[in-house]
């Protein structure tokens, strides 16, 4: 009898429901993640399409940085002065060559 | 229907001709003419090249015959007159044909196509230096004698005072030659401009020239000079060292056999 006496002074504790923590999972906005978005969206070779074309403007866009826009010279670059070896006989021969030759070319 | 592996092999393979298209188009931007100026053009290059190249030959000739009357001690003077006069002539002539050439480009191309042309044949622009040589028989004696041949010839103390004189006519020779380049330079930013200062251009070339006759008599002193320090047998043991030098150091295009 005492023992059901002390068992009846414990508190009536129900375990927690974890029904609305469920309903909250499933019903919470999920993230935006457009990779996967894009892989349900979009046809493989599509994909793999627009990959190849990013890399190619990324290829042109290098190409016209380095072709076009020509940085201030270093002072080791000033120093890299190109030599031109002329004989005294005939001293403009290289301009008038140099030029012979482009018009050979067009 | 096209299968979509198809699809993205053409994509990909325009892909890289547009790439190969704009790679060629960045690396050499060609020159806007008409085909009336391109044909002026190549006519003009032709007729230079080929007045360029009489003038070059005799020129060649001329010096390897004034060569070879330098290397007897005894010299033949109307021999070596009549060769200066053919050499300065040629001299003169070329320098006179590279003007003919820039009047005749511009008469040719606007200013816009004028300096796109000199932009291609010279992106470098005025960053270059240039290094003045002397032919190459000449530029032996910068080398000789010196003081291992001096042993070789049998020199005498004596000797070898006279010979410090005719080294200083080389010494000379540097002066002229280094007023040659200065020259030369400047008749160059001439020729950059399209609009073309021709007078000042003239006598640029007057000024060359006579540069050019300058060190044909210095060629020609320092011959004498020699003869009056060496006997003829240390004349030849000299010259044989130098003709050793020159086969060594002779470039192909200046070796007359070659034509």
């Amino acid at each position: 009898m005492e023992f059901t006496g002390q068992l009846a002074l414990i508190t009536d504790e129900q375990p927690r429901n974890d029904v609305w923590a469920l309903v909250r999972s499933r019903t919470r906005p999920k993230t935006l993640r457009p990779l996967v978005w894009l892989h349900s969206l979009v046809a493989t070779n599509m994909r793999r399409a627009a990959t190849a074309t990013v890399a190619v403007v990324l290829i042109l866009v290098a190409i016209y940085g380095v072709t076009f826009i020509n940085p201030e010279p270093s002072q080791t670059v000033r120093q890299n002065v190109h030599v031109v070896a002329v004989n005294t006989d005939d001293p403009l021969a290289h301009h008038t060559d140099a030029m012979i030759d482009y018009i050979d070319n067009l | 229907m096209i299968p979509n592996s198809s699809i993205l092999k053409i994509w990909i393979i325009t892909l890289f001709l547009i790439t190969g298209l704009a790679v060629s188009g960045a690396a050499a931007p060609a020159i806007d003419i008409t085909p009336h100026q391109k044909e002026q053009l190549k006519a003009l290059a032709t007729d230079t090249r080929s007045k360029m190249e009489h003038e070059r030959d005799n020129l060649r000739h001329a010096r390897m015959e004034l060569t070879q009357v330098y290397s007897n001690y005894n010299i033949d003077e109307h021999k070596v007159k009549a060769l200066q006069e053919r050499i300065s002539t040629s001299q003169l002539n070329l320098l006179n044909a590279h003007l003919d050439n820039e009047i005749a480009i511009r008469s040719i191309l606007s200013q816009d196509q004028f300096d796109t042309l000199r932009h291609m044949i010279n992106p470098r622009g005025r960053n270059r230096r240039m290094l003045v040589q002397p032919p190459v028989e000449e530029a032996a004696f910068d080398h000789f004698p010196n003081k291992e041949i001096f042993d070789s010839i049998g020199l005498t103390p004596d000797q070898e005072k006279r010979i410090a004189k005719v080294l200083k006519i080389n010494q000379n020779r540097a002066k002229v030659i280094e007023k040659l380049r200065r020259n030369s330079k400047q008749m160059l930013d001439l020729y950059s401009n399209y609009n073309l200062d021709t007078a000042a251009a003239k006598k640029l070339i007057d000024s060359i020239h006579q540069d050019q006759i300058a060190m044909l008599n210095a060629q020609r002193n320092r011959q004498v000079a020699l003869r009056s320090v060496l006997s003829q047998d240390q004349f030849q043991k000299l010259h044989q060292e130098i003709a050793k030098w020159i086969a060594e150091h002779r470039h192909p295009q200046q070796d007359g056999d070659e034509h």
